[in-house]
């Protein structure tokens, strides 16, 4: 047996460690900086202020079409794959533009939430305040957003990790108004003025703007024209003479928030303005409808090169790239602007009725229609406003800036509009299709916490 | 007998998980050097072996590739300019302090044996090697402001036998012949995956088809409608534009029966892995000839190919259906669906090579050491499975395979190509 093993057995025994310095691994990154012991300073939060700025900029890329496509504003050129679906209002689940949507405003929200909770490391008190003020502002938006277009949503308002599942579920709209109210409260208060602050940053008018249309949206009429009645009356914004500066003459007065980017910037530019052209990737998205070009009056001189594109009438007029880059373009997107602040008011007064005869309804309709050589209502007493001229001004004056369905729908008039215009362009149309799915991949992740809205499978 | 062990440690990991210690060892008996073995001239060679191992893997790249892996358990943050006048950050990655190894056990026993004259050569070796702490991005609730967390979970069995089979068929001063078998034969199996049990995964959001990671079944298993039948024509908008298109949805069938198509009326639709591959070479070599070919064989194994989407046009909006269409509820695109599920199966000629050595007397003539005429050709023969639209079964997305849990995906992948070439080699 020995002689078996001594047969058996080559045997070597061979243990080696190498000496190894431990320190070597645990080395902090040099070209990067990790988040543990970051925030220090006031300079380091307003960085992570300036990150929530940086993540709006994807929000508004493709919202045209989760919203001016589901309008009878605009189309797709070809009906293709899932630019189609908007379109034909039969969007599916596993939809990429939506799930990016759903993302990119989370995306914003988190990074709202990280600047809160780190906000204690700015020392400057004065910063401390506005840089919450400007937290709140991009959380409130992004809400905003997400329960207009998904009803209710995941309210998250703190820091969570991939294992809190208490925060996947859905949160009722209600409630996500609740924190919406307050965080724009907030940012009313405690914001700088226009003037105060670069453009591209919140100020406390694009607060009270935002404020205004949450409220009009709930339909709590007394406090929206409240908040819109200080902007009105306020001098920090106007009309400009010229409906084509709005667009082209960027950080003009009459924008109460942008959304600012930058020509032939590889990470500064947007290229929804590339898409809306017959030469985007998806050949051709958010082109006008027949039935947008018909309710255009032909005296509408001033606006209507700016609704369509001189080069191309089926293309939209406004956001036309002047970059070099076709692709990378620097048009800022226009989030809110004191025109919407007008006919908003003229909204609030109305209350939710079909006409007013409130002559500050209608000075604030006529402001509008003014400036750009249109008719007007006698504001002697005589004159009445009409919620259908009020919803047909919008329409045009606020075309392809991502109102229409949402008006829409806030003045009750989704179900009308938006059945007939199916039904004459051979599309389905059914109440549920006025949210969104909640996207597959979420459902698929959240471990059984979310559900699909009605009529999506 | 051997029996090694190492300590590794890694930047990537977290403070407390940055070592991982792993051994390994084997031990061999040649039978045939034993007493009992000398008297009979039958096998030559005979030796039992086992070797058993653990080892650990600290190697992947994010998804996103901009996120450097020397410091992943860290949540690290990335500067961003603005036209704001100040610097900006965001912070890129969760992170995970827990982050370490994944480690792999692997116990191996098989043999080797040679007899009549080592004509024939016969290795066999079974495996089982088990994955614990698989290193996974794990797809995550966007909610938290995260696509993905970069985490360890999991355990992924791959249980297996391989055998190569070698034999000397012919010997002679002019002429040899030779012939290698080969098959292999592997199982998958996800045998533990904690609370992701369950867990869907999908390639990009332009092409959101769908994966299930479940356990008791391969980790990348495919997952999705089934095909019931096609949208009559008649419902399409443009059918023939162009020629031969293909609707980009088809009817699926509702398989809880519930009269309505929804995600409960997804099932598992097949795998990516192979049941059996195999390969057959000979070598003749007859005088100054040469000649020598191989065939390969791949069996059981799908693909989920989205080549149809480009070939077939299903992308278009002609092929759409209609107004007039009365289900839209009882179809799916393709692209969810097991029509998209495609066998991967093929067997490949997959070379050959004919060649003549010029006889030395000739070539001192023209002051040339050595000639060599050669023709080789790759892929002569190459048969796909009848189900398979595509150029490629072996073709596999090089970006959905970084993670585990999307594998099999074919979008556009370069074709199998067919090859003949002729040459000469002349050494002065």
């Amino acid at each position: 047996m020995n002689n078996k093993i001594r047969y058996i057995a080559i045997f070597f025994v061979l243990i080696s460690f190498t000496a190894c310095d431990h320190s070597i691994l645990d080395q902090e990154p040099a070209s990067q900086i990790a988040i543990d012991n970051y925030f220090n300073s006031t300079e380091e939060v307003e960085s992570a202020v300036i990150g929530i700025y940086d993540a709006m900029q994807a929000v508004p890329q493709r919202e045209f079409a989760l919203t001016e496509m589901r309008s009878d504003n605009t189309r797709t050129k070809n009906s293709e794959g899932i630019w189609g679906e908007f379109q034909d209002l039969n969007v599916s689940a596993t939809n990429g533009a939506v799930a990016n949507y759903w993302a990119f405003n989370y995306d914003v929200i988190f990074r709202a939430n990280l600047v809160l909770n780190y906000l204690d490391a700015a020392t400057n008190p004065t910063k401390r305040t506005q840089f919450e003020g400007e937290a709140k502002f991009g959380r409130a938006l992004s809400y905003f957003n997400l329960v207009r277009a998904f009803g209710d949503v995941p309210l998250v308002d703190t820091i969570i990790g991939a294992d809190d599942i208490e925060y996947f579920g859905r949160i009722s709209t209600s409630e996500v108004y609740d924190l919406i109210i307050s965080d724009l409260a907030f940012a009313v208060n405690n914001l700088p003025a226009k003037g105060d602050i670069n453009f591209g940053r919140a100020t406390s008018g694009a607060a009270k703007g935002l404020l205004a249309k949450v409220h009009l949206t709930l339909n709590n009429y007394d406090e929206a024209e409240t908040l819109l009645e200080e902007l009105v009356d306020g001098t920090d914004y106007s009309l400009l003479p010229n409906y084509r500066d709005v667009f082209y003459s960027e950080g003009n007065d009459e924008i109460l928030f942008a959304i600012p980017y930058i020509d032939d910037n590889a990470n500064e530019s947007q290229d929804f303005s590339f898409e809306f052209t017959a030469g985007g990737v998806r050949s051709g998205l958010n082109y006008l409808t027949n039935e947008f070009i018909a309710a255009i009056d032909p005296a509408d001189t001033e606006r209507i090169p700016v609704l369509r594109n001189p080069l191309n009438q089926a293309e939209v007029g406004k956001f036309i790239t002047q970059s070099a880059d076709a692709r990378f373009c620097g048009n800022d997107w226009i989030v809110l602007r004191y025109a919407d602040i007008y006919l908003m008011y003229a909204e609030a007064i109305m209350a939710g009725g079909s006409s007013t005869q409130t002559v500050t309804a209608i000075r604030a309709y006529n402001a509008v229609r003014d400036r750009v050589g249109m008719s007007t209502i006698p504001e002697d007493g005589s004159g009445t406003l009409t919620l259908d001229e009020l919803l047909a001004e919008r329409r045009i004056e606020l075309a392809f800036e991502n109102h229409r369905l949402y008006d829409l729908i806030r003045l009750g008039k989704a179900t009308d509009v938006l059945s007939a215009f199916a039904t004459s362009n051979g599309y389905s149309f059914s109440n549920n299709d006025l949210l969104l799915p909640v996207p597959q991949r979420e459902i698929n992740v959240s471990k059984g916490a979310l559900s699909q809205n009605p009529g999506y499978n | 007998m051997s029996v090694s062990a190492r300590l590794d440690g890694s930047s990537k990991f977290g403070p407390d998980r940055k070592f991982g210690f792993f051994p390994a060892g084997s031990i061999g008996w040649m039978l045939t050097e034993e007493a009992f073995m000398q008297d009979q001239n039958i096998v030559q060679d005979f030796k039992l072996r086992i070797s058993y191992g653990q080892t650990g893997s600290n190697s992947f790249t994010f998804i996103d590739s901009s996120i450097p892996e020397e410091y992943a358990h860290i949540g690290l943050l990335s500067p961003i300019a603005t036209g704001f006048g100040a610097t900006g950050i965001y912070q890129q990655n969760l992170a995970n302090a827990d982050f370490g190894w994944e480690k792999l056990d692997e116990i191996n026993p098989g043999f080797d044996i040679a007899f009549l004259d080592r004509k024939i050569n016969l290795s066999f070796d079974y495996y089982k090697r088990t994955s614990r702490d698989l290193i996974l991005e794990l797809p995550i609730p966007s909610a938290t402001g995260f696509s993905t967390a970069l985490v360890n979970k999991g355990e992924v069995e791959n249980e297996g036998v391989e055998l190569e089979l070698l034999t000397r068929n012919y010997l002679s001063k002019d002429a040899s012949w030779t012939t290698t078998v080969t098959l292999t034969h592997n199982k998958n199996t996800l045998t533990n995956f904690e609370s992701s049990n369950g867990q869907i995964s999908e390639v990009d959001d332009k092409r959101p088809a769908e994966w299930i990671a479940l356990e008791g079944r391969p980790i990348s298993t495919f997952y999705g409608y089934v095909v019931d039948k096609e949208i009559p024509l008649e419902y399409i908008n443009d059918p023939f534009s162009p020629i031969n298109a293909q609707s980009q949805d088809i009817y699926v069938r509702d398989l809880n029966g519930d009269g309505v198509i929804d995600g409960d009326d997804r099932t598992i639709l097949g795998s990516p892995y192979p049941d059996l591959i195999w390969s057959l070479t000979n070598n003749v070599k007859y005088k100054n000839f040469e000649f020598s070919f191989m065939f390969q064989g791949s069996h059981g194994a799908e693909v989920r190919n989205i080549s149809g989407q480009y070939i077939n046009n299903e992308f278009s909006g002609r092929q759409d259906y209609n107004s007039e269409f009365p289900d839209p509820g009882l179809v799916q695109q393709r692209i969810f669906t097991s029509d998209d599920i495609q066998d991967a199966s093929f067997i490949a000629l997959r070379n050959l090579n004919i060649a003549y050595n010029l006889p030395n007397s000739f070539l001192i003539k023209a002051g040339v050491q050595s000639a060599r005429l050669y023709v080789s050709g790759q892929n002569l023969i190459y048969l796909m499975a009848d189900d398979y639209i595509g150029y490629n079964p072996e073709g596999v997305d090089s970006g959905a395979s970084k993670s585990p849990l999307t594998y099999g995906y074919q979008r556009g992948t370069a074709p199998i190509y067919r090859s003949i070439s002729f040459g000469i080699n002349l050494d002065f």
